[in-house]
């Protein structure tokens, strides 16, 4: 991460979807992502978060072109990831791959393990690519055996780690994970997360880690970012963002998150109502509905996004006072083997 | 039954579980889901069941309720003993006098038991007729002020309202609605904010909360989550491979964890202080078409022995902790580093 350019670099990114509407006149715009900027370091995990509606996977859809963009820009590894051609997209699917949450719909039960594996692997014999498996799947925690499985003999956890070989498997350096342990059981969940981070540390692989579930996200994520309603609201590094928020809304998330540790927890703020229409928004601040620090001049203009801090970014005309997250002073919970 | 399980239901209990069995007989296998699971629960209390997918949690739940998947579900051994009846000897249409009037359930996904091809104004209104000897009018009144009281905005209006021109959020309190529109004594919660953003999942389990106390309702509540279990419920029980493991008041549970899988479980969950390598409970959960003879979860134990190999063991309190119950062999002391 010393002095080279970041992996991946976003800018003013925004995607609308015209949707229709039952009034009369011109169709309305579904505003998905309004106006993105960000970089992911090499070797970074990049943690993202945000609720139903927030437009993290519109994105991460956007980050690998698997959508077209409304306006904005996105490069990974110097390359215009929207405007390249056949060739360079070619290539740069050999640089970034995506992993998803539900590892039952994304293998194809017909195939075998070893098949689903190698799928992307090209120009080699037989022999090779049979290595190649077990080397992929030996990185999974997964023995050289299961490449003659099929998907339905595996368990969940088995399964996303399946997945992940898969997205390994033509030398990636950009993995964009959605939510991939969200749909695991507790003890499996680790499992895959230190599946993740071995990855990480072995391969140099640069990450975009996409969850609802924030404790996951601040395990692996160096940095967090915050997404509202197709805004980012709050980037900050992964501890600074738990223990100082500046953004009400990023506040509110970390209130509403049931801890296990009891000297974590938080005076609760409930957001009243649901995130509003993504529908044509007015130019404001989209959290001013639902904000407890709200004033006239939020329903105005939108709020840009300030430097709050070192590394630390935050769009709220009224950021909350720093160590504002109430960390406590003498943490009793860590974890490891007994 | 023990002795033991007959102290354990005092005179404020709602429901007692007594040594409950619950089989899905397949063509080929049979599945023992739930395995001689006793518990009890009082008014007013929440009891947080947990465990993993697999681990008889849901089956336990559709048992006392009669709504066991047919025809392969059956309850083989044991009694619910609700209001002075065993449940699981009655029969179905006096089941269905008690289902929704005096225990009601509420499912992870609001989808699944709303119909969508009606308003749920209407959906509610038919739970109240179903139970209630009042007219169509009156009916409405009582389900709107249901939908005002679970906070849903312009209840008047969304009473109309068809189940997908709802939010996630709104359509799990409009389930909650039509589930405590009779103020039942006894709330099954399966999962009920697993499917929801964590900002509507406290706001879900507020609700709940307030409700309980104000209608003086039982709660169970099933979830994976061990930290929403933390948050809101009076006691934890523990399930694995189809039987209770541990159970504990909550701070208890927490601060103590005296079996090895409840132990396992609260390591392997991500905290501030992060670490390289999470806990990872070695293994898989046990096929339940064939019963171990020893302890269920020997073959993934740090601690095992012979003897848990060998021998099940018992759900023995621990002394001096009140209401503090686990099944081990050879339990260690808890250390989280």
């Amino acid at each position: 991460m010393n002095g080279t350019a970041p992996l991946v670099e976003i800018e003013h990114l925004t995607k609308v979807f015209p949707v229709k509407t039952r009034a009369f006149g011109g169709p309305s715009l579904l505003s998905a992502v309004d106006d993105v900027s960000l970089t992911i370091e090499r070797g970074e995990t990049l943690g993202l978060v945000g609720e139903s509606g927030s437009g993290k996977t519109t994105l991460a859809r956007l980050a690998l072109r698997l959508l077209p963009l409304t306006s904005g820009a996105i490069r990974i590894g110097g390359l215009d990831v929207h405007a390249a051609d056949r060739r360079r997209l070619r290539d740069l699917r050999r640089r970034a791959q995506i992993v998803f949450q539900d590892p039952y719909s994304s293998l194809d039960p017909r195939m075998s393990v070893g098949s689903i594996v190698a799928e992307g692997l090209r120009g080699l014999t037989r022999a090779e690519r049979d290595v190649r498996v077990s080397e992929l799947l030996d990185r999974v925690g997964l023995p050289p055996a299961f490449a003659r499985r099929h998907p339905h003999q595996l368990s969940g956890g088995q399964r996303q780690r399946v997945s992940i070989a898969r997205a390994l498997a033509i030398g990636p350096e950009f993995l964009v994970l959605d939510e991939p342990v969200s749909a695991l059981d507790v003890s499996v969940q680790s499992q895959v997360l230190n599946v993740l981070s071995d990855l990480q540390s072995s391969l140099r692989l640069t990450y975009l880690f996409i969850s609802h579930d924030l404790t996951v996200v601040r395990h692996l994520a160096d940095r967090i970012a915050v997404m509202y309603l197709g805004k980012l609201v709050e980037l900050a590094p992964a501890d600074e963002l738990f223990e100082s928020p500046r953004h009400p809304y990023t506040k509110a998330l970390l209130s509403a998150m049931p801890m296990l540790d009891r000297a974590e927890r938080r005076e609760r703020i409930i957001l009243k109502g649901d995130i509003p229409s993504p529908i044509d928004p007015p130019p404001q601040c989209r959290f001013a509905a639902r904000c407890f620090r709200q004033t006239e001049i939020c329903w105005q203009s939108v709020p840009p996004l300030e430097s709050r801090g070192a590394d630390h970014l935050a769009a709220c005309f009224h950021p909350l006072p720093p160590g504002s997250g109430e960390e406590p002073a003498d943490p009793v919970v860590s974890n490891g083997g007994p | 039954m023990t002795s033991r399980d007959r102290a354990e239901s005092g005179p404020d209990s709602l429901i007692d579980l007594r040594g409950l069995s619950v089989e899905l007989r397949m063509r080929k296998r049979t599945v023992h889901a739930v395995n001689a699971v006793s518990l009890s629960l009082a008014k007013e209390e929440t009891l947080g069941l947990v465990g993993e997918s697999g681990s008889g949690k849901t089956m336990t739940a559709l048992a006392i309720m009669g709504l066991l998947p047919a025809p392969f579900g059956k309850v083989v051994a044991g009694e619910v003993i609700f209001d002075g009846k065993d449940l699981t000897a009655l029969s179905d249409s006096e089941l269905r006098k008690i289902r929704g009037n005096q225990i009601s359930m509420v499912f992870q996904e609001p989808m699944t038991s709303l119909d969508p091809l009606f308003s749920i104004g209407s959906q509610i209104v038919e739970a109240i007729r179903a139970h209630r000897d009042l007219d169509r009018q009156a009916a409405k009144e009582l389900a709107v002020s249901m939908l005002e009281r679970v906070h849903i905005p312009s209840p008047r209006q969304r009473f109309d309202s068809y189940p997908h021109e709802l939010s996630g959020g709104m359509r799990q309190r409009a389930m909650i609605a039509m589930a405590l529109i009779l103020q039942p004594e006894l709330l099954l919660a399966d999962e009920p904010t697993t499917a929801l953003d964590v900002t509507v999942q406290a706001q879900i389990l507020d609700l709940i909360a307030e409700l309980k106390s104000e209608l003086r309702m039982g709660v169970l509540l099933i979830t994976h989550n061990l930290a929403v279990v933390r948050e809101v419920a009076n006691r934890v029980a523990v399930m694995y491979a189809g039987e209770i493991v541990e159970i504990a008041p909550t701070e208890r549970l927490f601060e103590d964890p005296r079996h090895p899988y409840t132990q396992g479980l609260m390591l392997s969950i991500p905290t501030s202080r992060r670490v390289a390598h999470l806990h990872v409970i070695p293994g898989r959960p046990p096929d339940l078409t064939r019963l171990a003879t020893g302890c269920p979860f020997a073959p993934r134990c740090p601690y095992v022995t012979n003897r848990c190999e060998s021998e099940h063991p018992r759900l023995e309190p621990v002394s001096g902790a009140d209401g503090h119950s686990f099944r081990c062999w050879n339990p260690q002391a808890f250390s989280r580093t």
